[in-house]
């Protein structure tokens, strides 16, 4: 389309679009913005994927502080030593080890994780600590630095002394980041930092002890170890001994941010659509008050493709508008992200302005937000210029027969497909994404409607006035209230899932059950060292809830063959790279549950927390019994892939003993108390090298302090576990992952709220006339403001509601069949939830409809009617 | 010389359950720069002949030429350009467009010809009505008097062969009717333009030259009254 003599182009079209919009530019501007806040989000997740990848790549080696990382829960074989030494370059070693810590500052001791690592390490990156001290200071002396959460949960300075082991360590600051950690808490067992020189003089690393060895390599030549590390992944697998390579690390980071940046993705997918829709809708009803403009143009010899191109010129400014403040919102909130996911990285994460990025996000909102106003513009087409003779003359409304809508709604898709490709990068994640989306958002507007017919027939008729009259604008055509609904209900049902299910989870964790239930775990305790550990509980008046010898086993062979045939088998299925979606279908046991360490008991009993559901428990037995009846958990018959009557070979300390699954048990792990995989019969394992761990219950954390301290005094390899404070450590670490989410899930309820604002202020011109009929007959403006409040309050409740009914649903969903637990509604956090919701919705809905009573009824109709 | 031929013209609307003849057999010849009115009661088909006149509605059979252009030939696109080019319209309730100011209003017909450069005669026009003080008043800032005012200098605008009155005056009241009125008659004679007029209005159909009233879906010719 061109100006010339003939017609006009697109230049009067761009006019008349500016000119048409001149009296209605905050209200088209509200339109789009419910679109703003899902953009943002989108532009934002993948400014951080972009920031975190780059920040990846550029700190490869410094992730792993080497080359190669070899890693054993027991010490190598000379066949690995050997191995190890042969790849040549520089090598160091660090020790890892769970023990007690006791702290000099309030006389607290805690479970710590130590690693003792040497002063080579690491060859790439340095420890950053604060203060900021030195290495070679470090290493030279008896010095421990701390993770953070252990400097304020025992209100230590630098300085102070803490005893691990039988020797003390003075304080030298807080360790913030080492290569290869992330600065996360550990959950149960927060981490201290030794040098390696010291390791020994601590008496820790003894018989029972939970020791892990590690080795560090810096290779001359590192280009070709992934290949080479490959072909021996059978050999390292037979070993039970772990590698990783830089380029591992980087892959298995990659794949971990990719799976936090799809599950984001897909809450700002929801806001981005949630918000289109919203944009759908309030563009509709802003279209049909420009039916008769049309018309009037057509009447005056406008083309019918010249007429809608004003208003698609208008809708495409819109989005320009929207996509460009939706980009730059992300941009920005991408430069805050950093701040609040320090912790959970183990690299400097510094955020940075892409090109790329923003102009993904421009184009792609835009397109977006454009083909969502098209929707609605695209009947526009077919308005007869008899319209301005006669009002009503072919109402454009049947969009179900138009081609021009089929083919919108397909570009739509494509566009969303392609934008979320643009963002994950996967077609399979993408293709979950979108089926996923049309699942939730049908299921959520069905069960919206379902709502508001239910409300409907449940409102008692004896209601009064503005009571029946405000519900009754719920019904009201063109009110969109299941379009409401839905935008409002969804931000809330991803909040509250969520926050219902940290506390569900928290809520079968829970230390302290009453009764006889056990809140402190003591552990790592020698044959010879039980009498005294029982004796200072006695002393202490505290119960022995529980006490039973644990005995170190490893799996040898199944069903009569040898575990390395399995792993062997496994290795193959394993080569060839590991791809993110590679999935391991195949039959047989899993690796892990072949390779583990299995810390098992004897006794002639079931606890309270286990249930027998095949098989006949054996009690007692004798050595001569071979092979032994045993009794093994439910869950890891599968992985293992057993069942009644099949045999395996156990090494325990280089001894081989065969057993028999005599039984299966079920065991609730949910209960703090000691549960085992196996349960061998009393009478064979009793003279076996192993250690016992015992429960009790204290009453107050003084005496879990107290009971501490005079065990670690005389024997400090004895462990323990204080319940209630690992307690406080998953509640910590559980609210900041929620948080992210939760953050996320934020701006699909700003996008809500937008769809809501935009629905109400689309509907104001009905409402109006609704009003000042009202007034006519009588009403006064308190009325019209009862009834209005009445509407969008039932608005928010049933908003409210069928959020708060699918998020228990979801919550119960996630605890039945991700984590496997009972549910436990929080009803106090579904309360203020809902209650919040509406007030949220109410004051929304009231800001829009300010004015309606004010103004005398004549000059308000006069001045809306455009 | 005649500007308007309507021949054997049928118009009928098609319900769910049954047809309606609205007009039948319909035969008409105005003459170029003649005043001619169309009188009938409500529902007599007025309006549905002016609209297949204007070639805003197409009918059922028959043939329409408007100076020459055969309107039940032409695509729609055809008869935008020949409502453009040669039609200026008047109607009941004014139908400005309510984003544009009055001059704005006045200047689309140019406009859309491509011809954006004629301000100074939008503005006399909107002055030779009245309303030289008003140009970037919006509708809702007129009177109804005002707003069929804007609506005249647009109908004139373009200089139309022929111009389409429906009820011009039906919604204003006595005094405002007869400035509309006499600015309409004066303005089409200064134009030349021929006017067909749409009323029930017998006082207003008596200033025009011919008098044709519908009657039963067919059209009959009255002697000036």
């Amino acid at each position: 389309m061109t100006e010339s003599s003939n017609g006009p182009g697109w230049k009067w079209v761009t006019l008349m679009a500016w000119r048409d919009s001149r009296r209605s530019r905050v209200k088209m501007v509200l339109f789009v913005l419910s679109i703003v806040f899902g953009l943002a989000a989108l532009v934002a997740i993948r400014g951080f994927r972009t920031n975190v990848e780059d920040a990846i790549q550029s700190q490869s080696k410094e992730l792993l502080g080497a080359d190669v990382e070899f890693n054993s829960r027991s010490p190598y074989s000379a066949e690995i030593e050997s191995y190890i030494d042969g790849l040549g370059g520089e090598r160091t070693d660090e020790i890892r080890l769970a023990t007690m810590g006791l702290f000099e500052s309030n006389g607290g001791s805690r479970l710590v994780s130590m690693r003792a690592f040497e002063d080579s390490f690491p060859y790439y990156g340095v420890p950053e600590t604060r203060p900021e001290v030195s290495m070679e200071q470090f290493h030279a002396e008896r010095y421990v630095l701390l993770e953070e959460s252990l400097y304020h949960q025992f209100e230590v300075s630098v300085g102070d002394q803490v005893k691990l082991g039988q020797i003390y360590f003075e304080v030298l600051g807080i360790m913030d980041r080492i290569p290869g950690e992330s600065k996360l808490t550990g959950w149960v067992a927060p981490r201290v930092y030794i040098s390696k020189n010291h390791l020994e003089s601590t008496g820790l690393m003894q018989f029972g002890s939970r020791v892990s060895y590690r080795s560090y390599l810096k290779l001359e030549n590192s280009d070709t170890i992934d290949e080479q590390l490959e072909n021996e992944r059978r050999f390292f697998r037979e070993n039970r001994v772990g590698v990783d390579t830089v380029e591992e690390e980087q892959r298995e980071l990659i794949n971990s941010f990719q799976q936090v940046t799809d599950l984001l993705n897909l809450i700002g997918f929801m806001a981005l659509i949630l918000g289109g829709v919203g944009v759908t809708s309030a563009v509709h009803v802003y279209l049909s008050g420009k039916m008769d403009t049309i018309a009037i143009l057509r009447c005056l010899g406008t083309k019918s493709s010249l007429g809608i191109s004003i208003f698609l010129v208008q809708v495409s400014g819109l989005g320009l508008i929207a996509s460009f403040v939706g980009s730059l919102f992300g941009t920005a909130i991408q430069f805050f992200i950093p701040v609040f996911v320090a912790d959970y990285l183990p690299f400097e994460l510094e955020a940075r302005f892409s090109i790329l990025d923003f102009g993904i996000g421009l184009f792609f909102g835009w397109l977006v937000c454009f083909l969502f106003t098209l929707l609605p513009l695209v009947p526009l087409r077919k308005i007869s210029p008899l319209r301005v003779l006669r009002t009503g003359v072919e109402n454009p409304g049947a969009m179900k027969k138009d081609p021009w809508v089929y083919l919108i709604v397909a570009t739509l898709a494509v566009a969303l497909f392609g934008f979320g490709f643009a963002q994950t990068d996967n077609l399979n994640v993408n293709l979950g994404f979108s089926g996923g989306l049309l699942v939730v958002l049908g299921l959520l507007s069905l069960i919206a409607w379902l709502f508001l017919k239910g409300i409907k027939k449940l409102v008692p008729k004896g209601l009064p006035f503005a009571w029946r009259y405000g519900i009754a604008n719920l019904y009201r055509p063109n009110n969109r209230s299941v379009l409401m609904l839905v935008a409002l209900g969804l931000g809330f049902i991803i909040v509250l899932s969520l926050f219902l299910t940290k506390e569900a989870i928290l809520k079968q964790i829970i230390v302290d059950r009453g009764g006889n239930s056990s809140n402190m775990i003591l552990f790592d305790i020698q044959p010879h060292q039980l009498a005294y550990v029982e004796a200072v509980l006695e002393d202490n008046s505290l119960p022995i809830v529980e006490a039973a010898p644990l005995i170190n086993m490893r799996i040898s062979e199944l069903n009569s063959r040898p575990v390395r045939e399995f792993m062997r088998r496994g290795s193959e299925r394993e080569g060839g790279g590991r791809d993110r979606d590679q999935r391991d279908e195949d039959e047989g046991p899993e690796g892990w549950a072949l390779r583990r360490e299995y810390r098992s008991t004897y006794r002639d009993h079931l606890t309270e927390t286990e249930t027998l559901i095949e098989g006949t428990f054996v009690g007692e037995a004798s050595i001569e019994d071979e092979p032994i009846p045993v009794s093994i958990e439910e869950g890891l018959t599968e992985d293992l892939d057993v069942s009644l009557g099949d045999r395996l070979v156990f090494d325990i300390q280089g001894l081989a003993l065969e057993v028999e699954i005599a039984s299966i048990r079920k065991v609730d792990w949910n209960q703090v108390r000691a549960n085992f995989f196996f349960v061998f019969p009393k009478g064979v394992l009793d003279d076996a090298p192993g250690i016992f761990m015992v429960a009790t219950r204290t009453p107050d954390a003084e005496t879990t302090g107290k009971v501490q301290a005079e065990l670690m005094e005389v024997h400090p390899n004895v462990s323990s576990i204080d319940l209630r404070s690992i307690l406080s450590t998953i509640d910590d670490i559980l609210g900041k992952i929620t948080w992210v989410v939760q953050f996320m899930a934020l701006f699909t309820i700003l996008a809500g709220l937008m769809v809501m604002a935009g629905t109400i202020i689309t509907s104001r011109y009905q409402r109006i006339r609704e009003s000042v009929l009202l007034r006519t007959l009588g009403a006064g403006s308190k009325t019209i403001k009862g009834i209005l409040f009445i509407e969008f309050a039932a608005v928010g409740f049933l908003a409210s509601l069928v959020g708060g009914f699918v998020s228990i649903a979801a919550t119960w969903s996630l605890m039945r069949f991700l984590f496997k637990l009972p549910l436990v509604v929080a009803w106090d956090a579904v309360g203020i939830g809902m209650v919040t919701m509406m007030v949220l919705t109410t004051v929304t809905g009231l800001l829009n409809s300010r004015g309606i009573t004010k103004q005398p009824p004549l000059e308000i109709l006069r001045d809306e009617s455009t | 010389m005649s500007i308007l031929q309507v021949q054997n013209v049928y118009k009928t609307f098609t319900t769910e359950s049954h047809e309606v003849p609205v007009l039948q057999d319909v035969n008409l010849s105005i003459e170029a720069e003649s005043k001619c009115s169309i009188l009938g009661p409500s529902g007599s088909g007025k309006t549905t002949l002016l609209g297949l006149c204007a070639g805003l509605d197409r009918s059922t059979s028959g043939s329409i030429y408007l100076n020459d252009h055969a309107l039940h030939e032409s695509s729609e696109d055809e008869l935008a350009q020949i409502r453009n080019l040669e039609v200026g319209f008047v109607f009941q309730n004014f139908q400005l467009i309510p984003s544009l100011s009055a001059l704005e209003n006045v200047l689309v017909p140019l406009e859309l010809r491509g011809e954006s450069s004629k301000q100074a005669r939008a503005k006399e026009l909107l002055s030779r009505v009245g309303l030289g003080d008003r140009f970037d008043h919006f509708p809702v800032q007129l009177s109804g008097g005002e707003q069929q005012r804007v609506a005249l200098a647009r109908a004139f605008i373009h200089q139309p062969s022929i111009l389409f009155a429906d009820e011009p005056t039906g919604n204003l009241d006595g005094d405002t009717s007869g400035l509309v009125e006499e600015l309409l008659f004066d303005l089409n004679k200064e134009a030349g333009t021929t006017l067909v007029l749409v009323t029930h209005n017998l006082d207003l159909a008596r200033k025009t030259d011919h008098i044709y009233r519908i009657h039963q879906g067919a059209v009959e010719v009255l002697e000036k009254l």
